[in-house]
């Protein structure tokens, strides 16, 4: 039985993290994480149209960039597994509609990318297929279009609210080869825990990390000393701090080794982006992009990433509902 | 840090969360509004002094401000204002026209 | 040019948006939702015979925020129906703003045809 306590997940067989991808719009080219970027762009259209197609190049390049990186031919990878923010997830299905791979699109907001993995994970630890490439992406531009207001309206934005990341990223795992192994899988339960403000999506996230963060401890009976680092999707500042709060109050302190990828993909006070960037391209491109660069030149060897998520529309906003929110855990080691 | 309810959540959440800086809005609202309104009020007087009566008066100045403001949404300019302003260019009638040049650049 | 009416314009219009910026700091109200707050306060207020005074202190600090627009619905609507009885119920509000919304519609088309959507620059 691979269940571990309440709801994670020993894989028999470690799954490996073959290679990644990530490419990034022009504010993200400007932020602290610049160089660990495979690709960053000078402008959001990329040649293209409209925002969404921008959007499901953005996708396309990075999936077909992990895929020539892993050295295993396209047809040799046996599932897709990708999703992104907008409705019916038309980013990930028009961006990978010609790759030829047998395609589940999967929505979990912002934590897409690591339930990609999760389900990859399990896909190849049950022998149901050996390679398998999960991306995500999001761009600033069309998820304000859908979720909020449109750009040229000039609202103004309060200092809770987040910045969509505009950018993708891929990975291929695999049964073989070499790469950081995922070696634990904590799924995560819905958790609302009833903030109504889409301007502070950190907040109505923050219950669902400590759920699940907490309880991957409890099943694993791992602490938060024996990872190098612990990373979060997009939580942004002050869902940071109210993690931070969340955990010291079960006994769990992670202020030494904490970070959140929104956090960190933005410079705050140069970039204006109030608290920190957000998007299922968030976690996807710095832990592609940052994250495997740091397990490559052997900075970090244990790392528990976990991606959070606002599971809501505009219309659940509109008719007053409380944001549920999600995360997903997976421990990455060496 | 006790989180036994929601209510208790929200309470801790309003209080970790910082607030605008509503003084600065406040003060930037009044000015930009009241920059509007002025410049208004100049198109007006102008009308006046034309013979134009007043009603007329009033509705060629909303017609020249509504143009404005899509001039200079189509210049990429007015979000920036409004950033700024807040409230100073969502109030005058500038913020009408927006909802529908944007509804053509949102496609 | 009467510079003191320009002054009063810009005193009361600017007060009228603090108001309007204490609504969006202070509460958790969209927008949109607050222009349709301004321009019902103004119909109301028009309705019942007070903007009118507002109006004649301040000018263009009183006609340019929403609230003026509600208020010329209402004042259009008032007349309308002393004029044409009860059709005036439909047709002396849109009749009276038709100045403005055409210009929005018009100007707004123009503007979408000749220009790009940008990215704020921010």
């Amino acid at each position: 039985m691979k269940k571990v306590g309440n709801q994670s997940f020993l894989l028999s067989n470690p799954v490996k993290i073959v290679s990644t991808a990530s490419i990034v719009g022009p504010k993200e080219k400007e932020g602290p994480l610049c160089e660990f970027f495979d690709q960053a762009l000078e402008d959001e259209f990329w040649g293209e149209k409209s925002w969404e197609k921008a959007e499901s190049k953005f996708i396309k390049e990075t999936v077909n960039m992990a895929i020539a990186k892993s050295k295993i031919a396209q047809t040799d990878i046996e599932l897709c597994f990708a999703g992104d923010l907008l409705n019916q997830c038309i980013s990930s299905s028009f961006g990978l509609r010609e790759i030829n791979i047998p395609f589940f699109g999967i929505f979990g907001a912002c934590s897409t990318f690591v339930e990609g993995m999760i389900l990859a994970s399990m896909a190849i630890d049950g022998d149901f297929a050996t390679n398998v490439v999960c991306a995500s992406s999001s761009h600033f531009c069309s998820a304000e279009k859908q979720f909020r207001f449109p750009l040229e309206l000039g609202n103004q934005r309060p200092p809770s609210s987040q910045w969509t990341v505009t950018g993708s990223g891929s990975a291929v795992l695999s049964k073989n080869g070499t790469g950081p192994k995922i070696t634990i899988l904590t799924p995560g339960k819905i958790v609302d825990m009833g903030i109504k403000d889409a301007n502070n999506m950190g907040a109505a996230m923050a219950g669902a990390a400590a759920d699940t963060l907490l309880t991957h401890f409890k099943d694993t009976g791992r602490k938060p000393s024996d990872y190098d680092a612990i990373f979060s999707g997009d939580l942004g500042y002050i869902g940071k701090d109210i993690l931070i709060d969340l955990a010291a109050s079960k006994g769990y302190n992670i202020r030494a080794n904490y970070n959140d990828c929104g956090v960190l993909i933005f410079d705050k006070e140069k970039q204006d982006t109030h608290s920190g960037g957000s998007g299922c391209g968030c976690i996807a491109s710095v832990f592609s992009g940052y994250i495997y660069q740091m397990f490559q030149e052997k900075k970090y060897k244990k790392v528990l990433l976990m991606a959070t998520g606002a599971l809501m529309n505009s219309t659940s906003s509109q008719q007053g509902e409380s944001i549920p929110g999600i995360a997903h855990a997976i421990s990455i080691e060496a | 840090m006790k989180v036994e309810s929601k209510e208790d959540y929200q309470k801790y959440v309003d209080k970790k969360t910082p607030n605008s800086p509503i003084l600065k809005n406040c003060f930037n609202a009044f000015l930009v509004g009241g920059i509007i309104c002025s410049i208004g009020q100049i198109i007006f007087e102008f009308c006046k002094m034309r013979g134009l009566e007043e009603s007329s008066s009033y509705t060629v100045v909303s017609i020249l401000l509504v143009f404005l403001s899509a001039f200079l949404t189509a210049l990429n300019i007015f979000n920036r204002i409004g950033k700024f302003a807040g409230a100073g260019s969502l109030v005058p009638i500038t913020r009408f026209c927006k909802f529908y040049s944007i509804s053509g650049n949102g496609i | 040019m009467d510079w003191f009416m320009v002054l009063k314009a810009f005193i009361v219009g600017g007060l009228i948006c603090v108001i309007g910026q204490i609504l969006i700091d202070k509460t958790k109200l969209t927008s949109a939702r607050i222009l349709v707050v301004f321009v019902t306060t103004g119909v109301i207020l028009g309705g019942l015979g007070i903007y009118k005074y507002l109006l004649e202190f301040a000018g263009c600090g009183a006609s340019v925020p929403l609230t003026g627009f509600g208020n010329l619905l209402a004042k259009g609507t008032i007349d309308a129906i002393s004029e044409k009885g009860f059709l005036g119920i439909f047709t002396g509000g849109v009749t009276a703003a038709a100045g403005g919304i055409a210009a929005a519609v018009f100007f707004g088309y123009i503007a979408s045809l000749v220009s790009k959507p940008k990215i704020k620059k921010q």
